[in-house]
């Protein structure tokens, strides 16, 4: 569960997120769209704690990511669109350091599953120089999900993948969600968000334009039109500019 | 958490050595480390090992200035390189990752 009350953050005069308001609850699967610049990035920077809001509240599985960081960060992973990798880890002592961080124990067989689930079990013992963008990216993700996170960011987390790790990655947000994890997954790729999302919040200049089932943003910006997408849905919402 | 950070450390430091040896299967690196050891050997190393009464060229009677000729000599290409470097990054466009020090190369 993510429950966000009057979230701001500001950079000087500049504010990058005003008074933002939102819950997801769990099995839910938020898709957070938006011009570039409306703020996407720095909502789930905050939300994971890994820069501090200038107001507002934020609420990870009950713990508060402000006063109550450590618990709230053992129950969430986020996924950044950039990997960070360390150079001189493989790919399997990525997950070992991980597993020591966040206590995991006996990850050995959970490791290999989420290798093998992400097609990256062949390359287990290569350093991050010797793999694709793709597979650090897939790298990424397994580290993240190796201590079972119940709720989930993802910042762009398609970028690099091919057209069947980008299938595979929407099977496994789906499938985390079915198990009752909540996601939030911000993505400029509509027709993903189309089909993995339950829900969809719509920002621009670091505002709220709309939030809800994407039925209800959908009959709100339709016009009384049927079979609306969702692309044309964020280009009525935000009137089609950054500005 | 400490036990964590001691592996990523230790396990990173292992990794480098290991990368670091099987380099050494190109002949341009063998030649680099063979050089590197000589220069250390000669420098810093022979004095800590063998005192001054022992070393066979004093035995002989070869003078000082003699003695630094071998160390003068594999000093030579390490000095080449570091100039070679300075010069490439000074011819560079701007502005150019082979400018790895900006404050020394303002913008032409």
């Amino acid at each position: 569960m993510i429950e966000v009350t009057g979230l701001a953050k500001r950079y000087g005069t500049f504010t990058a997120v005003k008074d933002l308001s939102f819950a997801v609850r769990p099995g839910e699967v938020l898709g957070l769209v938006g011009p570039n610049g409306a703020g996407k990035t720095t909502t789930l920077r905050c939300l994971a704690g890994i820069i501090p809001a200038s107001a507002g509240t934020a609420r990870i599985a009950g713990h508060d990511i402000a006063t109550d960081p450590v618990a709230a960060k053992r129950t969430l992973a986020f996924f950044p669109d950039e990997p960070r990798l360390f150079d001189y880890l493989t790919v399997r002592q990525h997950l070992a350091f991980v597993a020591r961080i966040y206590g995991v124990t006996h990850h050995e067989p959970l490791a290999q599953s989420l290798l093998e689930e992400l097609e990256i079990a062949d390359k287990a013992d290569e350093l991050p120089g010797a793999l694709s963008r793709g597979m650090k990216q897939k790298l990424a993700i397994a580290c993240g999900l190796l201590h079972s996170p119940s709720v989930m960011f993802f910042d762009e987390p398609l970028t690099g993948l091919d057209p069947l790790g980008i299938r595979r990655m929407k099977d496994s947000i789906l499938a985390r969600a079915r198990a009752g994890a909540t996601i939030v997954l911000s993505s400029h790729l509509l027709h993903l968000l189309e089909e993995v999302c339950s829900h969809v919040l719509i920002l621009k200049q670091g505002e709220k334009i709309a939030d809800g089932t994407l039925a209800d943003v959908s009959a709100r910006f339709a016009n009384g039109e049927a079979n609306v997408s969702l692309e044309e849905i964020f280009i009525r919402a935000t009137g089609g500019t950054e500005s | 958490m400490l036990g964590a950070l001691l592996y990523l450390r230790l396990t990173s430091l292992r990794n480098l050595l290991r990368m670091r040896l099987l380099r050494l299967k190109q002949p341009k690196y063998l030649v680099g480390a063979i050089v590197g050891a000589a220069y250390f050997w000669f420098f810093f190393l022979r004095r800590a090992f063998i005192p001054p009464a022992h070393s066979p060229s004093m035995a002989h009677g070869m003078s000082p200035e003699l003695q630094t000729l071998p160390m003068m000599f594999l000093a030579l290409p390490l000095v080449i390189l570091g100039l070679k470097r300075v010069i490439e990054a000074w011819l560079a466009p701007w502005p150019s990752p082979r400018r790895r020090w900006p404050f020394f190369f303002p913008p032409r």
